[in-house]
């Protein structure tokens, strides 16, 4: 891979990073399937095409996991679409490389309901017994 | 003293006149930072007021709420004080009595979690700068302020926009720490080009019992970052999304919640482009 001049972290330091209070946002620009399959924990799918991604403006520094056959266009174009004020920083390796060196891997989905969708009730009171003293749905 | 104070504290010593004086003598900063947490007076609140009678005042709920009878946890039910020199205590093996139940799931979460191997522990969070008895939590006004952090972006999903945000914290353990009601709702508004509402959308994360009687902990998990999503953001002439993270102090749903039991935890918002 050839990222052109962008900075790059290694898998070790974005582990490290995952542990601090606010990490970075990780996107990765592998695409849908791939994303799927599994991605570094916490990772976002920003979709393949820099110009399909609207960035949080509030954010001032992301990580970048490109798919192997990127090259320094790809990432210049993802750097173009996030920056100027936001720093694009490149997972060294990408994802094989948090795969070789034993990062985790997670698969999306967050654990929360959407009220509304499913019928759910909402436990108070739940403390030790296993039964809520009271119940709301 | 402040004047609202008063009832609440002489109630506190009529329920337990000798013990709460044995060790505020000898140990006056820890006796007062103490009798300001809500450990202090955690069985005469009126939320377990209130659900203790419905619940035919079972008796095993002071096991945790007031072990030693009154109002709520003292200097006792943690230090084994009838002799001085007093035994250091192992601070989670400590709180795990009351902090680790089925709905209770701040200590073994916190073992699970980053903040365990980097070798903090519950004080360092709960009780600092209060001669360590502070026991700070959600009740106490200020403890959640930046505690979480809401992001939000977009892609580009056939002709419209899927909404991606996401949500970290920085507390030991799984949010809401706690059992009860207690939850997190990611607020989404989505507003159109004249700024009027056209869709509001929400997750919670806080504990449910699902239609099949499970009782399962949808919470965000510690030193996890939590992704929504939100399909088709753009519908309806949407051009500006709005996102509020809400800490609900009681069961029940964010609309529903007064003011003084809802915490702003982060809000973000992402203009889309006009097509
Ligand atoms: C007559 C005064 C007195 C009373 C009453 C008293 N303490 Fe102490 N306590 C001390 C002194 C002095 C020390 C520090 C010196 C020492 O180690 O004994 C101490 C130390 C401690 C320590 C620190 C551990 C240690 O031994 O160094 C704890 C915990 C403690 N006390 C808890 C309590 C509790 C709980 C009560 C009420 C049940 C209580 N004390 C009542 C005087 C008192
Ligand atoms: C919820 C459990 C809990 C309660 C209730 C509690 N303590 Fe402590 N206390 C601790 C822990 C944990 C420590 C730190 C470990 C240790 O020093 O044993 C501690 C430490 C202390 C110390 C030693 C402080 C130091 O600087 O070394 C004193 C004195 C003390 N407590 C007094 C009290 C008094 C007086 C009360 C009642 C007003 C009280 N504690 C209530 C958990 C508790
Ligand atoms: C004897 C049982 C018991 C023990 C032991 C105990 N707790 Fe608690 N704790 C409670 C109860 C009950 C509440 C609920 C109080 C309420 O909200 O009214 C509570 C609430 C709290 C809160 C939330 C306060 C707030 O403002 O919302 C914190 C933080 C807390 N405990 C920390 C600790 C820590 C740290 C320890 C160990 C050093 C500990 N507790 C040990 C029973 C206990
Ligand atoms: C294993 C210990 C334990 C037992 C037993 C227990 N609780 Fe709790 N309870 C806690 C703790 C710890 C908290 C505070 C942290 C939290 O939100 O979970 C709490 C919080 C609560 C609250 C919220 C207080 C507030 O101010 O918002 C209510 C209400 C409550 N309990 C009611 C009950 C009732 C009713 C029972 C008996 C059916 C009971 N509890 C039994 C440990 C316990
Ligand atoms: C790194 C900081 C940190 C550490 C370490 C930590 N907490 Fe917390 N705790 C928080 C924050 C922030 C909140 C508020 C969000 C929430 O409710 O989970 C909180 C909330 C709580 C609550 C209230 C939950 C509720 O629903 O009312 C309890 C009880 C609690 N913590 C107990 C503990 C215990 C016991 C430990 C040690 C095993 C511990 N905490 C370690 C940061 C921490």
């Amino acid at each position: 891979m050839a990222e052109g001049d962008l900075p790059r972290m290694s898998p070790e330091k974005l582990a490290a990073t995952l542990e601090t209070p606010f990490p970075p946002p990780i996107l990765d620009v592998r695409g849908g399937a791939a994303y799927a399959a599994g991605s570094v924990p916490g990772a976002i799918n920003a979709g393949r095409q820099p110009e399909g991604f609207l960035p949080d403006p509030r954010v001032r520094r992301v990580v970048l996991i490109l798919p192997p056959e990127a090259d320094a266009a790809v990432a210049a174009a993802w750097a173009a679409r996030i920056g100027p004020d936001t720093e694009v920083v490149i997972l060294d390796g990408g994802f094989e490389g948090w795969l070789a060196r034993g990062g985790t891997i997670e698969r999306p989905g967050g654990p929360y309901v959407r009220p509304g969708t499913i019928p759910f009730t909402i436990p108070r009171g739940l403390c030790e017994m296993n039964d809520p003293a009271q119940e709301f749905r | 003293m402040r004047w609202w104070r008063m009832p609440l504290l002489l109630l506190t010593l009529a329920a337990t006149p000798a013990v709460a004086e044995e060790c505020a003598a000898c140990h006056p900063r820890e006796a007062a930072a103490f009798a300001a947490s809500a450990m202090a007076t955690a069985a005469a609140s009126p939320a377990f007021r209130d659900e203790w009678t419905h619940n035919g005042r079972n008796p095993a709920c002071l096991g945790c709420h007031a072990p030693s009878g009154g109002a709520g946890v003292i200097c006792r039910d943690c230090h084994d004080a009838d002799h001085h020199p007093v035994a250091r205590l192992p601070v989670v093996a400590t709180c795990a009595r009351c902090h680790d139940a089925p709905g209770e799931v701040a200590v073994r979460s916190f073992l699970a979690g980053p903040a365990a191997g980097q070798g903090r522990q519950c004080l360092d969070c709960h009780a600092s700068g209060d001669g360590g008895h502070g026991f700070a939590g959600p009740s106490r006004p200020g403890f959640l302020d930046g505690i979480a952090r809401v992001t939000l972006n977009a892609r580009r999903a056939g002709d419209g926009w899927t909404l991606v945000a996401t949500i970290a914290h920085t507390a030991g353990h799984d949010v809401p720490g706690g059992t009860t009601g207690r939850s997190v709702w990611l607020e989404v508004v989505g507003y159109d080009g004249a700024g009027k509402v056209r869709f509001r959308d929400h997750a919670r994360f806080g504990w449910v019992r699902t239609p099949d009687g499970e009782w399962k902990d949808l919470l965000l998990r510690v030193g996890k970052i939590a992704i929504v999503e939100v399909a088709d953001a753009g519908r309806m002439g949407v051009r500006r999304i709005e996102a509020a993270l809400l800490y609900l102090r009681d069961a029940g749903h964010v609309d529903g919640m007064s003011n003084q039991r809802k915490v702003l935890l982060d809000k973000a918002g992402l203009n889309l482009p006009d097509e």
